[in-house]
């Protein structure tokens, strides 16, 4: 992986990341602020982050500070590409809302997509019945956890 | 450094409408942003301080952090649905 690596990471990945910065997700997004990897987001993407960080439950477990979480989105946006506006090439019945960040993906033309959620995990496992059309379909993209994320960056060092 | 730049007229409503939000004029937020594009990366652990520090004191694990985040996102996603749906 390099610089020129595209990625795109899922919000809870953001938001474990600032919740514990040398934890994987933490890991993940600080390549991505020094630029050691190419990340794209989207206005849907922000959007999810900023209403996973305002519920009540979220602030109250985590103690976000608002001054903390706008500096955060102030480096997202300064570190990522922001892409708009781009086709929805793919839906996903077990959850919809997924689906927009395989399509930030194929947009980006990035190759992998981090996150922790078994939704979107699921569809690199064989043994799922979505997995494989997905795999058909797009072949060249993955979805790995933050922990695969890391082990596959440090291996191609 | 002045620097005079030509933004297209959707940009310059998206800066105005952010620097509003941040209560501050269109030149000192893109000035300040500029900064921010020319400085060294920044550390995530100094932009989450306290955040962090407080999650290390939880005792509460990286596996309960992004359970417990799952399980926030998708009940705000389900929420969002039913307000859509009316």
């Amino acid at each position: 992986m390099t610089a020129t690596t595209r990625v795109v990471f899922d919000c809870n990945t953001f938001v474990q990341a600032l919740a514990a910065p040398e934890g994987p997700a933490g890991q993940c997004v600080q390549l991505a602020i020094e630029g050691k990897v190419s990340l794209f987001i989207s206005p849907s993407v922000l959007d999810e982050l900023r209403e996973v960080t305002s519920r009540p439950k979220v602030i109250a477990k985590l103690h976000l500070v608002t001054e903390r979480m706008e500096d955060f989105f102030e480096t997202l946006e300064i570190a990522a590409t922001l892409l708009a506006g781009f086709p929805e090439v793919f839906s996903y019945q077990r959850d919809p809302d997924d689906a927009h960040y395989v399509n930030l993906a194929l947009a980006a033309d990035a190759k992998l997509i981090v996150s922790r959620d078994k939704d979107l995990l699921d569809l690199m496992d064989v043994s799922k019945p979505e997995a494989g059309d997905f795999q058909n379909r797009f072949p060249s993209l993955r979805i790995l956890n933050p922990v695969q994320f890391l082990g596959e960056f440090v291996s191609s060092q | 450094m002045v620097l005079s730049l030509s933004i297209s007229a959707e940009a310059e409503a998206r800066l105005k409408a952010k620097a509003a939000a941040a209560g501050v004029d269109i030149e000192t937020y893109a000035a300040r942003h500029l900064e921010l594009i020319a400085a060294p990366p920044r550390s995530l652990k100094e932009i989450s301080g306290p955040i962090s520090e407080d999650f290390a004191r939880s005792g509460m694990s990286e596996e309960e952090l992004s359970e417990f985040l799952e399980a926030e996102k998708h009940a705000m996603r389900t929420e969002r649905r039913e307000k859509r749906a009316g």
